[in-house]
């Protein structure tokens, strides 16, 4: 008996191991990337002849203010940074507002609607983007922030993700709002949203992340350097060859540090919300 | 991934947009080309029709300095050298203002200026494109031949090589001014040759000689893989140029549009065997089909001694100096375009054009910026920064550029490859309506027989594919 305990603690013992020595090769394959481009923004062009370019002998960080600087990458993620916010903030406001009437509101239409919503999931943004662009143009909308950020205020997925983690509350909770005297905002304040708040985080990243990696709606509507964000800046700095590595490598990773650092904040709330509303039928 | 998305996105609103610029815009009667031409007529009246078109004197009764803005595709050193090169101009006279604006590469710049176009946006005066877009630019209707302001402005064009001049015609008319000319080359390193017991000075001169070069270098052991190449189709259509083939019909799209694809030919499928020979006896690696990656990773690929040989464009030439001379163990050296055969390239690159929403005063000082970047002086400031090869034959009388040109015999390479003897069908290369489906065809088809497909499959595959391409274009324009 004991013995057979002991074979099944060993055997469930290896297979952590296991389990744990696969995980960590998946995370160095995921991350090497990341290191050598962390390697390289250090290097001199010289260096990138050989497999020596990956070992890391110092750090060296003069091509970030080539990068800020010159390569404008500066002005860049501060535009970048503001559009990505604006844009955050009013998907989740009507993601929330919207979730939550789809959810709870009975009104004429809804079922409708609701099917509206998911019928433009699939509706790829490429197939907006000029009728957008001409509406954008009529209103004078280029080269303004307002323009970087309006076509994406609403976003059917946010709308749907909300709506989902909306009906995972206990109905009863809801009722007993409603006896306490509470309305729909008074609801949705104090009842609801705390109670979805990892959906809301999940949300929040998720469309920081797409409004981020924007490239062509912004190189659309904008002309002038001051209005650009940190994806056109990155393919203005590559061309077919060069000019240096380093310094594309330092902007690419420049650009990448917000979203790293959201992630690693918000990572529980994002695998929560990702999963919520998963089990719900 | 950006990048990538945004090229699917490009096959989207190319096809499209395009079709319905032409349909909305379409009045009147067109030249073949379609072009807005002046009636054939006396020469005073062609003349005058061309003065009222591309009025070159204008400018000196504007008010102030007029401002035009200028859409461009350049990044990195090419986008420094330009932005030197436009504050240059703007601090050197009055008259005109120009604001550069960079654009994304060519595809994006093209889809950007063709959605504004649509939704009746605003506009720039002058656009840089390269040769893929010239029948798009031609069936928007939203350009002036530049033959116009030629034509009005008396313009002497006597310094340009005939094949770059030919390069720009559609029906004998010059659609865009000649900018930034490139050429594909082979690019190699000199001391693999001296290893392998070849001659360093003698690079193969065509794809026979490239293929016994390699077999040499491999089997002495000087490398594991002679020869590097991405997916492009870029130097697939200049192999069939060098054998005086067309890849369109109707002489290459020039006299006539362009109705059928020509990959069916003897020279389409040489190249193909010659490939996939190459590729089978492991003398020849790809790096991959993917723009600019695929391209970087051919250099690293030399300057990492895995390939002694390459083929790329002239315009690279600058960035390859300054990467590869300092690598200790690469002797880099620039050779000839190895052909199919032993006739021209075509010429390739960024051309400039002049567009039609644009008042008197802004077609003067577009026409102005031209040709003030038409000048020796800045072309060779162009071409020494860059790479790229200088529109004018006199270039080669200055001082700066001998002296570059003896220090770095690269640089001249390219130069003197536009004077190779042959003629091209049309004058030019193709002239395709959707030039990048075309394209698309033809790299569908390098990748399948790198995957091992047999290349006789290969090439009907290709023709099928692209002749696709032409009609679904042709349909949409309406031809």
């Amino acid at each position: 008996m004991a013995a057979d305990a002991k074979r099944i603690e060993l055997a469930a013992g290896s297979k952590l191991v296991a389990r744990y020595l696969l995980l960590a090769l998946v995370a160095a394959i995921v991350l090497f990337p990341v290191y050598a481009a962390v390697m390289v923004a250090q290097k001199s062009l010289t260096e990138l002849g050989s497999l020596d370019v990956l070992v890391p002998d110092r750090i060296d960080l003069g091509s970030v203010p080539t990068a800020l600087g010159e390569a404008r990458m500066g002005r860049y993620l501060v535009n970048s940074a503001v559009v990505s916010v604006a844009i955050v903030i009013g998907q989740v406001v009507t993601s929330v507002l919207a979730g939550y009437a789809l959810a709870f509101l009975d009104f004429t239409g809804r079922r409708a609607l609701l099917a509206a919503v998911a019928a433009s999931l699939i509706i790829p943004f490429e197939v907006t983007v000029v009728v957008n662009f001409e509406t954008v143009q009529q209103l004078g909308g280029v080269d303004t922030y307002w323009a970087l950020v309006l076509p994406f205020v609403a976003f059917p997925l946010g709308i749907f993700l909300m709506r989902q983690a909306f009906l995972g509350i206990p109905r009863d909770l809801l009722d007993a709002a409603v006896v306490d005297g509470y309305g729909h905002l008074g609801i949705l304040r104090s009842v609801a949203l705390p109670l979805v708040r990892s959906t809301v985080a999940a949300l929040s990243l998720f469309s920081f992340l797409l409004a981020w990696n924007q490239y062509l709606w912004p190189l659309l509507v904008t002309n002038r350097d001051d209005r650009r964000t940190v994806q056109i800046g990155l393919k203005q700095l590559t061309g077919a060859v060069g000019p240096d590595l380093g310094v594309i490598m330092t902007a690419t990773l420049l650009a990448t540090i917000p979203i790293l650092v959201l992630l690693v904040v918000f990572e529980r709330q994002l695998i929560r919300g990702l999963t919520a509303g998963s089990v719900k039928g | 991934m950006n990048i990538h998305r945004s090229s699917l996105v490009g096959r989207f609103l190319v096809t499209g947009l395009v079709a319905m610029v032409f349909a909305a815009a379409c009045t009147g009667e067109q030249t073949p080309s379609g072009v807005d031409a002046p009636t054939p007529g006396a020469v005073d009246e062609g003349r005058s029709a061309s003065e009222a078109l591309c009025p070159t004197a204008a400018l000196a009764g504007a008010d102030g300095p007029v401002e035009i803005e200028f859409w461009h595709a350049m990044s990195a050193t090419t986008g420094e050298v330009l932005d030197e090169l436009v504050a240059d101009y703007n601090d050197g006279q009055t008259a005109v203002q120009v604001t550069a604006v960079f654009q994304g590469g060519y595809r994006d710049n093209f889809n950007k200026y063709i959605s504004t176009l649509r939704s009746g946006g605003t506009l720039p005066s002058m656009i840089q494109l390269n040769e893929t877009s010239m029948q798009q630019m031609v069936d928007s209707q939203s350009i002036i031949a530049v033959e116009h302001c030629v034509v009005a402005a008396d313009y002497d064009l006597s310094d340009h090589p005939a094949r770059l001049l030919e390069q720009y015609r559609i029906g004998g008319e010059l659609v865009t001014m000649p900018f930034q000319l490139a050429n594909p080359v082979l690019f190699y390193d000199g001391n693999d040759f001296v290893a392998a017991g070849l001659d360093p000075d003698d690079p193969p001169s065509d794809l026979g000689v490239l293929e016994s070069v390699s077999r040499a270098l491999v089997d002495t052991g000087t490398v594991p893989t002679a020869l590097v190449l991405d997916v492009d189709a870029w130097p697939f259509e200049q192999w069939v140029n060098t054998a005086g083939v067309a890849l369109v019909d109707n002489d290459n799209g020039r006299t006539a549009r362009a109705q059928n694809p020509g990959l069916d030919s003897e020279a389409v499928g040489d190249v193909l065997e010659w490939l996939d020979g190459m590729h089978d006896a492991g003398l020849l690696q790809i790096t991959g089909r993917g723009g600019d990656q695929a391209a970087l990773a051919k250099f690293v690929a030399v300057g990492l001694g895995t390939a002694t040989m390459t083929i790329a464009s002239s315009a690279s030439l600058g960035e390859i100096y300054k990467q590869l001379e300092r690598a200790p163990d690469v002797d880099l050296r620039v050779g000839p375009f190895p052909g199919l055969a032993a006739g021209a390239t075509a010429v390739g690159g960024g051309s400039l054009y002049l567009l039609n929403e644009t008042d008197d005063a802004e077609r003067a000082a577009v026409w102005d910026f031209m040709t003030w970047l038409d000048e020796p002086v800045q072309q060779v400031r162009w071409s020494m920064g860059t790479g790229y090869i200088p529109t004018r034959s006199s270039a080669s009388d200055d001082a700066g550029l001998q002296a570059l040109w003896v220090e770095r015999p690269g640089f001249r390479v390219a130069f003197d490859q536009l004077s190779r003897p042959g003629d091209l069908p049309g004058g030019g290369g193709p002239v395709i309506g959707d030039h990048l489906g075309f394209r698309d065809a033809i790299e569908d088809g390098l990748e399948a027989l790198y995957a091992g497909d047999d290349p006789a499959e290969v090439q009907a595959e290709m023709q099928s594919n692209a002749d696709e391409a032409i009609d679904d274009y042709n349909r949409r324009i309406g031809e």
